[in-house]
């Protein structure tokens, strides 16, 4: 998988921080994004398949069911779709 | 195997149903048919003037190496765009020393595998170009807000410029002492406090730097490991 999928797809799945004005909260969601990502990327180096990626990320958020976190973010998969066409 | 997704998936059953009847005029299935026979279009408004769009070779001293300063044969070329330069100079209220960016000299490497960490902030925007705060799905018509925004990826690497260590705070001296994340929660603080209100962040993202592995190559301990017997170099 090319770097720039997997940064498209990452930035899909984990989503950018909202600013907080309470700093200590932001600082700490920021660490949590830190993490996420660190882990995401170290995933797909392991060259873990898609499916190992999403049961791993689905225990991490939280969620037995990533198709219905991802409802949440079809905007940006539908930007993915556009920009890249769609997965067979 | 990957899962199968199908965009559209509820409109796509309800249109079914239908079983070729024509759908309601107004309806969520009459405004999906439209769309799929091209009467309506997704349009872009988030358009990047194609001036912005050109990529400029910057250098960077990567995290992933230890280096014993900051010299020219030890920074590695990467990109940027002039749209985020742009943001960078114009909204973030960084600088590009804070980022570790340098511009490019003699010596500088040139390293395909290498993919410097990026920080990505998202501002909000006023540009009237840009898809209108209400309007409406091209796909089914129905109405919803849209918040007008403007994301910059601005890569970064090592720097002791205006970075204090993540641990103890102290300001960083020693490049070889600053990693990633130093550079990173100080250019995070430096966003979340800029002075100009309108200038903050509605939210900030990061990528971490990479040297992508070499694919399909053979591990080589010796000499002897490389065959190079039969291979025609002249």
């Amino acid at each position: 998988m090319s770097i720039k999928i997997q940064r498209e797809i990452s930035q899909i799945l984990i989503e950018d921080v909202k600013f907080n004005l309470d700093e200590k909260s932001f600082e700490s969601e920021f660490e949590l994004h830190i993490i996420k990502k660190r882990m995401f990327h170290e995933l797909v180096e392991g060259e873990a398949n898609f499916e190992e990626i999403l049961e791993a990320l689905e225990s991490f958020v939280g969620t037995s069911n990533m198709d219905v976190y991802l409802i949440d973010v079809c905007p940006q998969l539908d930007r993915l779709c556009d920009l890249y066409g769609m997965p067979d | 195997m990957p899962r199968r997704r199908t965009r559209f998936k509820t409109l796509s059953r309800d249109l079914k149903k239908l079983q070729g009847r024509t759908p309601e005029a107004g309806s969520n299935e009459a405004n999906f048919l439209d769309f799929l026979t091209g009467k309506t279009n997704i349009q872009v408004f988030n358009k990047v003037p194609e001036g912005g769009k050109v990529r400029y070779r910057i250098s960077i001293l990567p995290f992933a190496l230890s280096p014993t300063g900051n010299t020219p044969d030890q920074r590695y070329k990467a990109a940027i765009t002039a749209y985020s330069f742009a943001g960078l100079k114009e909204r973030t209220g960084l600088t590009i020393a804070a980022c570790g960016i340098e511009f490019t000299v003699e010596g500088n490497k040139e390293n395909e595998l290498f993919y410097p960490a990026l920080i990505k902030p998202t501002y909000s925007s006023a540009a009237t170009n840009l898809r209108p705060a209400a309007t409406r799905s091209a796909v089914t018509n129905e109405s919803y807000t849209h918040e007008r925004t403007r994301t910059f990826s601005i890569p970064f690497g090592r720097t002791t410029t205006d970075v204090k260590d993540a641990q103890s705070g102290a300001a960083e001296t020693n490049i070889s002492d600053v990693d990633e994340l130093d550079v990173l929660r100080s250019l995070r603080q430096e966003l979340a406090t800029n002075q100009n209100e309108a200038n903050r962040p509605l939210t900030i993202g990061y990528e971490p730097e990479l040297f992508k592995p070499q694919v399909g190559a053979k591990d080589a301990t010796a000499e002897a490991d490389i065959i190079i017997t039969g291979i025609d170099t002249n």
